[in-house]
């Protein structure tokens, strides 16, 4: 089965399964929102020098509770793997050199606390939100040329104002898609520090 | 029938992350490795000799039946190859004029999968640059080991006598794919291969 129909199929079955059960109000639910997203990443300036290929192999899963109005805080956990082959260079050392196609890879997890505000009350079908994530985040750098090469491990501080939407599809699902500029303090290669543009579109839920 | 957290955690799964091929695939592209020996002076050679071209036929058990290449082919490569040196300020000499260097060329041919861990020209060399029953030996670290489509170069110094019936070399080259196993040598693509080989090795010169 196509993999967009699966998805489809998962979100009715999932809706359906709420039906039967006595839902809160949405105008008065409090309960934390808990998103699973499917997460791309677009390398953006410095990192482009490195590695220009959308990561297309993420997620990120977040839970935010609010806390008055329309403020919520909560944690974000983002995965995302970049990687990408292509041209020759050669690699030398000492009066050894091997000349092959250049191959690298980044792998970010980031943990981040995320403040975010949703305008309009919480009984709205469609809510948009803004925010801003601070955290940390982890990377493994992978680069060869043929069998030589490096590995390395990044840590760095992740500052990332984000913008969104969620789409009520029922009582307690919502589909949620966001966008955030992600600013890594951590270097790669030729990029003095990481940056991307992601884009997450998932389901959430009112656990 | 279904909780939500199972779905949910359901719709997480994706694909598997795309990786690096692995090393034996990488070696399958058009990959150039040099080494040179740190400890030569590759200023204090003058002359140089280019032994005929040897092409080695690879089977499955990882032997190898070598023969001499002759034809124009063989005798533009080796041309190409003296060319390389000599705008590195050496002279081509003869043979049998006492060269300081020996410049081995050899292709192995056969089958794609079966790589020789042990020397397929040596003897080859030996004969031409006048030890016969000697091969040669790396002073130095190399441990790449030969692939069907590879071709194969080697400085050997001459100036000093074998040890232990074999001559040092000071230069080596690999050129993997440099062409298509069991097909026809492409001209082109080889002359390539032998041009990177040198380009890549900047201290080779007078």
């Amino acid at each position: 089965m196509p993999l967009l129909k699966r998805h489809a199929l998962a979100v009715v079955l999932m809706c359906w399964s709420g039906l039967a059960r006595a839902q809160t109000a949405p105008s008065e639910d409090r309960r934390p929102l808990v998103t699973l997203s499917y997460a791309l990443a677009i390398p953006a300036s410095a990192l482009r020098k490195e590695i220009a290929s959308t990561s297309y192999q993420g997620f990120e899963y977040i839970v935010v509770a609010p806390l008055y109005l329309g403020w919520h805080l909560g944690v974000a956990a983002n995965y995302n793997h970049f990687f990408e082959s292509g041209g020759r260079r050669t690699y030398e050392r000492e009066r050894t050199a091997v000349t092959g196609t250049y191959y690298r890879s980044l792998t970010t997890a980031s943990l981040s606390i995320v403040n975010r505000y949703y305008l309009g009350d919480a009984d709205r079908p469609f809510r948009v939100y803004g925010g801003v994530r601070v955290g940390v985040s982890f990377g493994d750098v992978t680069r060869r040329i043929v069998d030589r090469g490096d590995d390395a491990s990044r840590v760095g501080l992740l500052v990332a104002p984000e913008a969104g939407f969620s789409l009520r599809l029922c009582w307690w699902l919502e589909l949620a898609a966001g966008y955030q500029f992600g600013f890594n303090t951590s270097s790669f290669g030729r990029a003095d520090h990481i940056t991307f543009h992601g884009v997450q579109v998932g389901p959430q839920i009112h656990y | 029938m279904f909780s939500r957290s199972s779905l949910l955690a359901a719709w997480g799964l994706f694909a598997a992350c795309q990786g690096m091929p692995g090393v034996d695939e990488r070696f399958e592209e058009n990959v150039v490795v040099t080494t040179g020996d740190v400890d030569a002076s590759f200023a204090a050679y003058q002359t140089f000799a280019v032994s005929p071209i040897a092409a080695a036929h690879v089977d499955l058990r990882g032997g190898a039946q070598t023969r001499i290449l002759d034809g124009g082919f063989a005798a533009e490569l080796a041309a190409h190859a003296a060319q390389l040196m000599s705008e590195r300020g050496y002279r081509r000499v003869e043979l049998d004029q006492s060269p300081e260097l020996g410049l081995g060329i050899g292709l192995l041919e056969g089958i794609k999968t079966a790589t020789v861990t042990s020397d397929a020209f040596g003897a080859s060399y030996g004969a031409s640059f006048g030890f016969p029953g000697a091969g040669y030996y790396y002073p130095y670290s190399f441990t790449y080991f030969y692939r069907a489509g590879a071709l194969t170069m080697v400085l050997l110094d001459l100036k000093r006598a074998p040890v232990d019936a074999s001559v040092p070399a000071i230069w080596s080259s690999i050129v993997y794919r440099a062409f298509p196993p069991e097909q026809p040598l492409d001209q082109v693509r080889v002359g390539d291969a032998l041009q990177q080989a040198f380009q890549q090795s900047p201290y080779l010169h007078r």
